[in-house]
């Protein structure tokens, strides 16, 4: 406890006498600079500031030379320029005065306008859709054929490619040749109706879907027709002569009559080679042709006439010939029929009814 | 109780039995064909004498190119041929033509003696394997041996489409030159497919909507060489021309000749208001066939002289009208939007082409002579001016296009809207007129 009280004393102690003894209260100041300054008036300090702005006059500048007068005045002539000279127009080949603008319709005064709402036309009944009807669609590929089933354009035929390719070599160890497919001909394009200039800006969408055709139900096939009897080898050529008389002369048909499908397949082979001038007066004719097939569903003997609708004699002898080159030009290796049930159309009749296209 | 079921039952069994056989022959009926060009061949003519080469080539070309021409034949090139017609009597092989689809087939002979030109000609049927009429043989100059194959092609559509042709026949029209504001107009004529054209007037006064007679050899057309428009009568043979209605203070226009060619139609404007009348032509005594203030022009007369179609604003704005030939009070035919003008009657008498201007556009159009069954064939910058075909079956109008550089073009139409193709024609052309068939 003692030893803190002798250490602070002497620090003490030491700090007191080094202020006595160390020259901490010296009598002599410490050195300084003098600087002298003179008092001036205000209007002495602007005049002296004046005196610093004032520019110095330059004394080794040139003084420009006064320009003489016969270098730069041009030479002026008295002579004026000649007036262009005048063509006197020909009185017979005076050209005709500009035709009179003819003066623009008259604005109506804003107070004269009216708002008029604009009429929308009611969709028809059977055009319950929302969208316009002018809506701007790609338009139809312009066809010369126009036919009930529509028939996109063919592909763009092959080009030469710029790349030239190296053949490939026949592998010899195929002995065996493969016959390719002969290609088909692309059908012609056709549209389904007539696309005249005018109809080319409406809208083309149709006005309704194309129901798909229904699938002929299938039936159960009847059976095979049983074998008439052949004369006996032994009977006389007269009995021959009758029984083939007899085979020829067309039986009342019996068993299951055509089904739908079969009958329409047979509509549709005629109806694509069937070409109607819609334009003509034939158009106006309906004619209804009766002719017989053999069992092979070519046609067997002439086509002919039965009856017509419309038209003068002209029309439906036109409409008549139309309607024989349909059949004939269709009917090909002969038209696909069921041979089982032959009797029922062995004999037959279309009519032709060109009502429809007419519309068209 | 039980006999009357087992009756009933009988009795279901044999009508199933009758409904199921089918008694007579299969039955079809087609409602749906196509439209297509019918393919054909026309095979060069046989040379019958030495120097008739050239002509018998011709002649087939004029042919073919008539009936190509309609839209409705499409010809099958002679490289495709399997057959060579060497001897117009040898028989057809319609095997040959089958194998190649030539539906139709057209063979024929040339002979030549001096000025002397002998064309025969036959039509066949070939998947029917027959003759389509009998052969048929036309004698004239040599010089007219275009004419002759415009005749053949005539019978030969004829024979197939059993109507009458109309490659035998001209057109006049305003020839047009020059720039359009210093257009030069004057009429001239030419064959209907753009042949021999001739000049009728020169171009000193502005002419307009020149009119074929009902023999063609006159035209009425409107001039402005007295300084008004003034209707005059034109023969096309001497081109000697008079003007055929002059009263003092009065402008006509819109001539049309009546079926019978002995009397005119035409519209006169006097005291500012604008009538249809009539005279003969050779005679000075007009008859006027409305009388409304409204301005009345354009008329056509009806094939069977009976009626009159017109354009007229009386309704506020222009429509068609059809009145009595001898006047009577008029039948407004025209309900549809826009305005209607230059109705023209068929041949056939069973339409009315006009001209319609709609929301901007100008269309060519057909109409039932009561206004209905309106059918739209064409759409343009401008249309105008139908004509009708002596057959009734096509239609050729003045298409003028867009902008101060644009020119007049004659063009035709098929009465169905297909086909609309470029008369061709030296320089413009305007306000066609199709003749009679010669």
């Amino acid at each position: 406890m003692h030893i803190g009280h002798y250490i602070s004393g002497a620090a003490h102690a030491g700090v007191i006498g080094w202020a006595l003894w160390g020259g901490a209260f010296r009598d002599e100041p410490p050195p300084f600079e003098v600087s002298g300054v003179s008092i001036v008036t205000t209007e002495q300090f602007e005049a002296a500031l004046a005196a610093e702005r004032a520019p110095q006059p330059e004394t080794d500048v040139t003084a420009p030379q006064a320009p003489t007068q016969a270098d730069d005045v041009p030479s002026l002539t008295s002579q004026t320029d000649d007036a262009p000279a005048l063509e006197t127009p020909d009185s017979a080949e005076a050209p005709e005065p500009d035709a009179t603008p003819t003066p623009p319709e008259e604005v109506p005064a804003p107070s004269q306008l009216t708002d008029v709402a604009p009429t929308l036309e009611p969709p028809s009944e059977e055009m319950a859709v929302l969208i316009p009807r002018d809506t701007t669609r790609p338009m139809v590929r312009p066809a010369d054929r126009v036919a009930p089933e529509p028939v996109a354009p063919p592909e763009p035929d092959t080009v030469v490619d710029d790349v030239v390719k190296e053949t490939t070599t026949p592998d010899d160890s195929v002995s065996e040749t493969v016959a390719e497919p002969e290609e088909a001909t692309a059908p012609e394009a056709a549209t389904t109706e007539i696309v005249t200039e005018a109809k080319e800006q409406v809208a083309l969408a149709p006005k309704a879907s194309i129901r798909p055709v229904l699938r002929p139900a299938s039936r159960p096939k009847p059976p095979a027709e049983t074998t008439t009897d052949t004369p006996s080898s032994s009977s006389s050529s007269t009995d021959a002569a009758v029984a083939e008389a007899l085979a020829e002369t067309p039986a009342a048909p019996s068993g299951p009559p055509l089904s739908q499908g079969e009958k329409d397949s047979m509509r549709v082979s005629v109806q694509k080679c069937w070409v109607v001038d819609v334009g003509g007066q034939s158009a106006n004719v309906t004619v209804t042709v009766g002719f017989s097939l053999d069992r092979d569903g070519k046609v067997k003997g002439p086509v002919t006439l039965l009856s017509s609708d419309g038209g003068d004699s002209k029309a439906v002898d036109t409409a008549f010939q139309s309607a024989r080159r349909a059949i004939l030009r269709c009917q090909k290796g002969g038209y696909k029929l069921p041979i089982e049930k032959y009797d029922h159309w062995r004999e037959i009749e279309i009519t032709f009814n060109p009502e429809k296209m007419r519309l068209k | 109780m039980m006999r009357l079921l087992a009756t009933l039952l009988i009795g279901l069994m044999v009508l199933g039995q009758m409904a199921q056989a089918q008694n007579g022959p299969l039955r079809i009926e087609i409602t749906d064909g196509v439209i297509e060009p019918l393919p054909y061949a026309v095979p060069d003519f046989v040379a019958e004498t030495s120097g008739a080469a050239e002509l018998a080539s011709n002649l087939a070309r004029v042919v073919a190119e008539d009936l190509n021409g309609t839209g409705l034949f499409r010809e099958i090139p002679a490289k495709a041929h399997i057959s060579q017609i060497t001897n117009f009597a040898s028989p057809v092989q319609f095997a040959d033509w089958k194998a190649i689809n030539a539906q139709a087939l057209v063979s024929g002979a040339v002979s030549v003696s001096g000025n002397d030109l002998e064309v025969k000609f036959r039509v066949y049927d070939v998947f029917a394997g027959q003759e389509l009429g009998n052969g048929l043989r036309f004698k004239g100059t040599t010089e007219g041996w275009r004419r002759m194959g415009h005749k053949v092609a005539d019978a030969v559509y004829s024979r197939i489409t059993g109507e009458g042709g109309y490659f035998d026949s001209r057109v006049v029209f305003v020839s047009e030159s020059g720039p359009k504001n210093d257009r030069r107009k004057r009429l001239a004529i030419m064959d209907y497919d753009g042949a021999n054209l001739q000049y009728l007037t020169d171009s000193s006064a502005i002419v307009l909507a020149p009119r074929f007679s009902p023999t063609g050899d006159k035209v009425l057309y409107t001039s402005y060489e007295t300084g008004f428009p003034r209707v005059f009568v034109l023969d096309v043979g001497s081109v000697e021309r008079r003007v055929l209605q002059d009263q003092a203070g009065t402008m006509s226009f819109a001539p049309r000749f009546s079926p019978d060619g002995k009397s005119v139609l035409m519209s006169i404007t006097q005291n500012g208001n604008t009538d249809i009348h009539t005279m003969p032509v050779n005679g000075r005594q007009t008859k006027r066939l409305t009388s409304s203030p409204s301005i009345d022009t354009a008329p056509s007369i009806s094939p069977d002289g009976q009626q009159i179609v017109f354009e007229s604003d009386r309704s506020g704005n222009q429509q068609l009208y059809v009145m009595p030939a001898g006047g009577g009070e008029p039948k407004r035919i025209s309900f549809g939007q826009g305005r209607y003008g230059t109705p023209v009657w068929s041949p056939r008498g069973d339409l009315i082409a006009f001209t319609k201007q709609n929301k901007g556009r100008f269309h060519i159009g057909v109409m039932r002579t009561d206004g209905s069954e309106e059918r739209l064939l064409t759409a343009s910058f401008l249309d105008e001016g139908p004509s009708w075909a002596p057959n009734g079956r096509v239609i050729m109008f003045t298409r003028e296009t867009q902008g101060s550089d644009g020119t007049a073009a004659l063009y035709s139409v098929d009465v169905s809207g297909r086909n609309l193709k470029k008369v061709k024609v030296q320089g413009g052309a305007s306000d066609p007129a199709w003749s009679p068939l010669q």
